[in-house]
């Protein structure tokens, strides 16, 4: 990956690769982040499966309609709080550790650490999100066989699947970005999740179609999407535009999170 | 002198945090091919001055630049430029090998470099091991290493010695005067004059973020007095008299006389030649550290006074 890039931007890139390896927390963030998603994915599936009988006519067209968002769902739901967690500590854990210094001595033009950082971390985790989702698509097909027919080549499924990985690599830089702007490791997570898993149900309290709409825009809402083969018909947005819109948020955070590093003291 | 493409120059450099000032229009140049002892109380802006110099802090006014450049405008800044601030700054989790392979790799340094470092800061061994399991000194040698991991011309280290154990002052003392031997301009600080006066061979002494002095040991000693003189007498009235009317300063000390503004050889001949019997003539040796203190702390007690 880091042959990819020459020069200076080459040399931060490769610097940021190896203190992404060295630390054993990648690692294991990278392990939860697999056996969550898979795992959950198996399970919900079979779950479909085993209940079939039971399950009424809405449950039943929810998985005919669209069996690879069933598939693919737990990853985005379950499996970004990993990557959330490891795109705050790529940068909130520097400044724990006082390392941010040595990085700035060694880079001082900041805006260029943040681009090698997000560089790095957006590289593995859609690496990782393809190979989750690819995984999980598999095991899901032979699971579902018996009741709902999904190929590669259906509409839409090529898109949710890569569209997994374009997901959990947009939530990450979205999490740089607040882990940027914010420092501390606890409160960045903390702000993180909030976002993503605290919000969206709060907004269903929201009178009217207000509370629609903005749920509609919330990262993890739009980001979404992209997972579903849907046409957006139950959403307001296309999965395309849904996606556009996390996007929004992963610049607008990098941007916001950018602008405080190099304006404030080391 | 002329001007060094390896001098640091400090011009004017003013930093407030919040309402305290830390630094306060302070200017002075550290020049290359010696050590420069950068000395000051604790909480004098010592710190603070470096990190302004490496652009970790940004001033509220005045500049600073090493070799005529600001330190961000340095392309591989660690080839020109190491330093040690704070020997804590370090991922626990991260092997020492690897905190410097990743510094090593981002200025475009082999990694025969990282291993040469290791060697010399004498790590070698625990170069596979994570620091989270490192004392004080080890941190402060792998800090080291990586300062000078780049070959750098200029040296800038914040207190390198703590946590040292007397053998790892001496290695940094004898490391740190090669260095500037090499030609490197080399600024250590200190809160602890006796440690400096081992290896520098200038001095920038400041308090309160003011510059206090910027001159050489033996200049500093001769501004708080000169070196003082201890004399024992039977006869302390007589030999106090004929020292007076030399306008000599004469101080009770346990019993003798402490006497500056003289030399040792000119008080024997004055006792001599008054008759006055002497069974001591000491002169003080640990001078330089007591004009250190003297000098800062006038400074801290005439400015708590301007605060009132």
């Amino acid at each position: 990956m880091t042959r990819l890039f020459t020069g200076r931007t080459g040399d931060l890139v490769a610097a940021e690769w190896i203190k992404m390896r060295s630390l054993r927390s990648t690692g294991w963030a990278l392990l939860a982040l697999v056996m969550v998603s898979v795992g959950l994915s198996v399970m919900a599936t079979s779950l479909y499966m085993s209940k079939w009988s039971s399950l009424d006519q809405a449950d039943r067209d929810h998985l005919l309609t669209d069996p690879v968002g069933l598939i693919l769902q737990p990853t985005a739901i379950y499996g970004q709080i990993a990557v959330c967690v490891l795109g705050a500590l790529m940068i909130a854990s520097e400044y724990a550790t006082g390392t941010i210094r040595v990085t700035m001595l060694a880079q001082p033009r900041r805006p260029a650490v943040l681009l090698a950082k997000a560089t790095v971390l957006a590289g593995v985790v859609m690496v990782v999100g393809e190979l989750i989702a690819v995984t999980s698509f598999l095991i899901g097909q032979r699971v579902l066989a018996e009741r709902a027919d999904v190929s590669l080549g259906d509409p839409g499924v090529l898109r949710a699947i890569i569209g997994t990985g374009l997901y959990l690599a947009a939530m990450a830089l979205f999490s740089l970005g607040v882990g940027t702007a914010i420092r501390h490791t606890g409160t960045a997570i903390a702000t993180i999740l909030g976002t993503v898993l605290v919000l969206p149900p709060l907004t269903s309290l929201l009178p009217g179609r207000l509370g629609h709409y903005l749920s509609t825009y919330l990262p993890g809402e739009a980001g979404q999407q992209l997972l579903s083969v849907g046409d957006g018909s139950g959403s307001w947005v296309m999965p395309w535009q849904g996606f556009a819109a996390l996007m929004l948020w992963a610049l607008g955070a990098l941007g916001v999170g950018g602008l405080l590093l190099v304006r404030r003291d080391v | 002198m002329p001007d060094s493409p390896h001098t640091i120059h400090v011009e004017e450099l003013t930093k407030r945090y919040g309402g305290a000032v830390a630094v306060d229009h302070l200017s002075f140049a550290v020049r290359p091919g010696r050590v420069t002892g950068f000395l000051g109380p604790n909480g004098a802006g010592k710190s603070t001055t470096m990190r302004l110099i490496l652009g970790l802090d940004r001033p509220d006014s005045g500049h600073a630049t090493v070799g005529g450049c600001a330190y961000r405008d340095l392309s591989r800044p660690l080839t020109e430029v190491g330093a040690l601030l704070d020997a804590g700054a370090l991922h626990p989790a991260r092997r020492a090998r690897d905190h410097l392979r990743w510094l090593a790799r981002s200025q475009h340094l082999s990694l025969r470099r990282v291993d040469e470092v290791l060697e010399l800061v004498g790590l070698t061994e625990v170069a596979h091991a994570r620091c989270h399991g490192f004392s004080l000194g080890m941190r402060q040698r792998l800090g080291l290493a990586s300062a000078i991991l780049g070959d750098p011309a200029v040296l800038l280290l914040d207190e390198p010695t703590n946590g040292l154990d007397p053998e790892g002052m001496i290695w940094i003392r004898i490391l740190l005067r090669r260095l500037a031997a090499e030609g490197r301009t080399v600024l250590v600080s200190s809160h602890l004059m006796h440690e400096i006066a081992l290896m520098a061979d200038h001095l920038v002494v400041i308090g309160r973020g003011r510059l206090i002095a910027d001159c050489t040991p033996s200049e500093l000693v001769a501004r708080s007095g000169g070196e003082a003189v201890l004399v024992r007498t039977p006869d302390t009235d007589r030999l106090t008299r004929l020292l007076s009317a030399r306008s000599a300063t004469v101080d009770n000390e346990d019993g003798a006389l402490l006497v500056s503004g003289l030399s040792a050889t000119d008080i024997a001949e004055l006792a001599a030649s008054g008759g006055v019997v002497l069974h001591e003539l000491t002169p003080r040796a640990a001078s330089l550290e007591a004009a250190f203190m003297e000098l800062t702390h006038d400074w801290v007690e005439y400015e708590a006074g301007g605060d009132q």
